[in-house]
């Protein structure tokens, strides 16, 4: 009894310790004994932690409880299953370990903690995902209502809203991602691209295979950076599941990235085909709302540099913003070529204006931001209006275009 | 499943004499007439001859239906039409029995039993958990109970790794009783020699099924040890999870806190089963202590601090 009285005594103080160290407690682990509002927290994470949470308060009946309503809710949930296999299989014989069938391939069931693993994690870090801004999310487009910030690390999607060019978390998703992880190179090679894309059709599910649920959202993998790096493959998808099951494990496709049924409805409400960007990290970088708006502010200015450069005729003070590796994109290489031209550069007035930029960083190893916006160019001779996009990088400590074209 | 019922009858009824004797404490009054007829149609029983006892049991029950021996009558019924093969029947006299006679566990487990045939595990939960709330040290109904939760549990797993029900290859272990009084057989200590340690779980003979005790469910297999299981777990696949979660939580992981919250529970189910109210101080220890089950009661302090 002494025993007993110990063990729930620790467990109250690490549930405490836990909690000050996120910051934030999650309404299930709420200290007391109390759980005022357990339905408020949509999603299958708040009723696995609540399994959890009631199992840790030496509840199995109400733990058992909340798995049936788990299943009640998302039937073909294999996840929960598992727990509540495991849950029954206790009031039978003693068990030591997380998936307990007898006979069961050892893979799938270690699909299945992986799952249980992202989930719980995602779930007990869910904080971070509204005090934090992913880093990506410089510049959202005046247009563009919503983001999507894809991390397959932690098998998490976090849907953002533009709240007048700052980020605000909207909701998080678990997510599956490529078989063999993320950075996709080839063609084949069951990995998910590491980039920035974007939303480019959607796909009804009556028009295609139920094996992928309740539609698909293809991506623009492979973008100019990747064409310019020689990636190649293609068909990267946002899609659904199949009926027969509610989730796939964390790594289970050939590189496309899968959410729930329901999910992937929920989410497709908040998608502009052509404009939603889809930023896919293998591990986001958070920022604080501070530092995120001052690497904001410096990579404005530098762009604001490099448009006023240019209307400054200066060829030196041009052309000090492209990186050594620079190159055009094919459709505006002639362009660029003459804006090599320190003569033409020269000889006449021009006025260059930004409009509707957005600015992303790109994830993944290589510093770099990709910016793109409405060029509107006036000079005596010539007007032109075009969506440009630039690739900047860092080199010699500073912020330089490798790549420049038509967005 | 085994077909326990049509299995035909040929080790006697060795607990008769008991459970007659225990029966008297179902508080039905009354003298001991009629107790020969009745071990007349037990003995139709035995040899088989089963629409042969129905007719005679029915015939019983008909001329003295407020007799003493009543319950015993009609649960003998109940037995019969499981053995003929009606379980729609048997089913029907046994829930009337658990209606008229809230106070008797044999019928709710042997309606249990019946469920569990048909693969209706939370009707048999359900059933068996009335037979331990009537008797909280029904050792058979115990016994039952951790079999049917093994079932659901083997439904729950199939539909988690979506196989087919029938590959898992488990069989339900369900004893019916054959004879009312079995539960109280429990408390006697003369019927611990019947039983013999072994490493495999007790396969439930149906004759001895009312002498089952229940110390041969307090030795654990050895491999099923929460506590060898720890150790060697810290090698592979676990291992390596918990150093992912260990980065992200230093202090707190939920994977490993869900394993040892699950073995603790069973320790503590095992202990409030093999421990009820009635049982000695003893017993109780040696059954339901926490070296015995190889249980740890706080294995989370030697994780978290």
């Amino acid at each position: 009894m002494l025993k007993a009285v110990l063990v729930i005594a620790c467990l109250a103080l690490c549930a405490n310790l836990w909690a000050t160290e996120n910051g934030k407690r999650p309404q299930n682990v709420s200290g007391g004994n109390s759980n005022p509002n357990p339905d408020s927290d949509a999603g299958p994470e708040a009723r696995l932690a609540r399994i959890l949470d009631e199992i840790d308060k030496n509840r199995l009946g109400a733990a058992l409880e909340e798995a049936d309503a788990l299943i009640r809710r998302y039937p073909n949930f294999r996840l929960a299953h598992l727990i509540k296999g495991d849950l029954l299989l206790a009031r039978s014989r003693p068990i030591s370990t997380f998936g307990n069938a007898a006979n069961a391939p050892p893979e799938q069931l270690a699909d299945l903690r992986e799952e249980a693993v992202a989930r719980l994690k995602a779930y007990r870090d869910k904080s971070s995902a509204a005090r934090y801004v992913p880093r990506y999310l410089l510049q959202m487009r005046p247009d563009q209502r919503h983001a999507i910030v894809v991390d397959t690390d932690k098998a998490r999607l976090y849907l953002y809203r533009n709240d007048g060019g700052r980020p605000r978390f909207v909701a998080d998703y678990y997510i599956t991602h490529g078989k063999l992880g993320s950075e996709k190179i080839r063609q084949g090679d069951r990995k998910t691209p590491v980039g920035v894309y974007r939303v480019t059709a959607s796909l009804p599910a009556d028009s295609l295979d139920r094996f992928y649920g309740s539609g698909a959202f293809p991506l623009n993998y492979p973008n100019e950076w990747d064409k310019r790096q020689g990636r190649d493959g293609d068909g990267i998808w946002l899609h659904g599941t199949p009926p027969d099951t509610y989730s796939r494990p964390p790594r289970a496709s050939d590189g496309c990235v899968i959410l729930a049924n329901s999910d992937l409805v929920a989410l497709s409400r908040n998608l502009q085909l052509g404009v939603t960007p889809v930023i896919i990290s293998n591990s986001i970088e958070w920022l604080s709302y501070d530092d995120w708006q001052s690497e904001r502010d410096a990579m404005s200015e530098k762009i604001e540099e490099w448009r006023s450069d240019w209307e400054s005729r200066d060829y030196d003070r041009f052309i000090r913003h492209y990186a050594r590796d620079f190159k055009a994109g094919s459709a505006s290489a002639r362009y660029f070529a003459q804006l090599k031209n320190r003569r033409a550069l020269a000889a006449e007035s021009i006025k260059v204006t930004l409009g509707n930029r957005q600015m992303f960083r790109n994830p993944g190893k290589e510093q770099m931001v990709v910016v793109s916006f409405d060029l509107d160019f006036r000079s005596n001779s010539l007007s032109s209006q075009t969506r440009k996009s630039q690739y900047w990088i860092r080199e010699d400590g500073t912020w330089k275009i490798i790549y420049e074209g038509n967005a | 499943m085994r077909p326990i019922f049509a299995k035909p009858l040929t080790a006697g009824f060795p607990a008769l004499a008991l459970g007659l004797l225990a029966g008297f404490h179902l508080s039905v009054a009354g003298a001991n007439t009629g107790s020969d007829a009745l071990s007349d149609i037990q003995d139709m029983v035995k040899n088989g001859q089963l629409p042969n006892a129905l007719e005679k049991v029915d015939s019983y029950i008909a001329a003295k239906p407020k007799h003493a021996k009543d319950a015993q009558a009609r649960f003998l019924k109940g037995v019969i039409l499981g053995e003929m093969g009606r379980p729609a029947d048997a089913i029907a006299v046994y829930g009337k029995l658990t209606q008229d006679y809230p106070g008797l566990p044999e019928p709710y487990n042997n309606l249990a039993v019946l469920y569990a045939q048909q693969k209706q595990y939370d009707k048999a939960r359900v059933a068996l958990e009335m037979a331990i709330k009537t008797h909280p040290s029904y050792s058979v109904a115990h016994e039952n109970l951790g079999d049917i939760y093994a079932q659901l549990a083997s439904q729950s797993y199939d539909k988690a790794l979506q196989r087919d029900s029938g590959s898992t290859g488990s069989q339900s272990r369900l004893a019916p009783i054959r004879q009312l009084g079995g539960a109280a057989v429990r408390t006697e200590p003369a019927a611990s020699a019947n039983v013999a340690p072994s490493s495999q779980p007790p396969k439930i003979a149906v004759a001895e099924t009312a002498r089952r005790i229940p110390e041969a469910r307090t030795t654990p297999p050895a491999q099923a040890n929460p506590v060898a299981a720890e150790s060697s777990a810290g090698d592979g696949e676990f291992a390596r999870m918990l150093q992912h979660w260990k980065s992200a939580w230093p202090r707190l992981d939920f994977t490993t806190a869900l394993a040892y919250s699950i073995s603790d529970l069973t320790c503590r189910i095992m202990r409030e089963r093999i421990g009820p109210p009635g049982l000695s101080a003893g017993s109780a220890n040696t059954m339901g202590g926490p070296g015995a089950t190889g249980c740890r009661s706080e294995p989370r302090k030697s994780r978290f601090w």
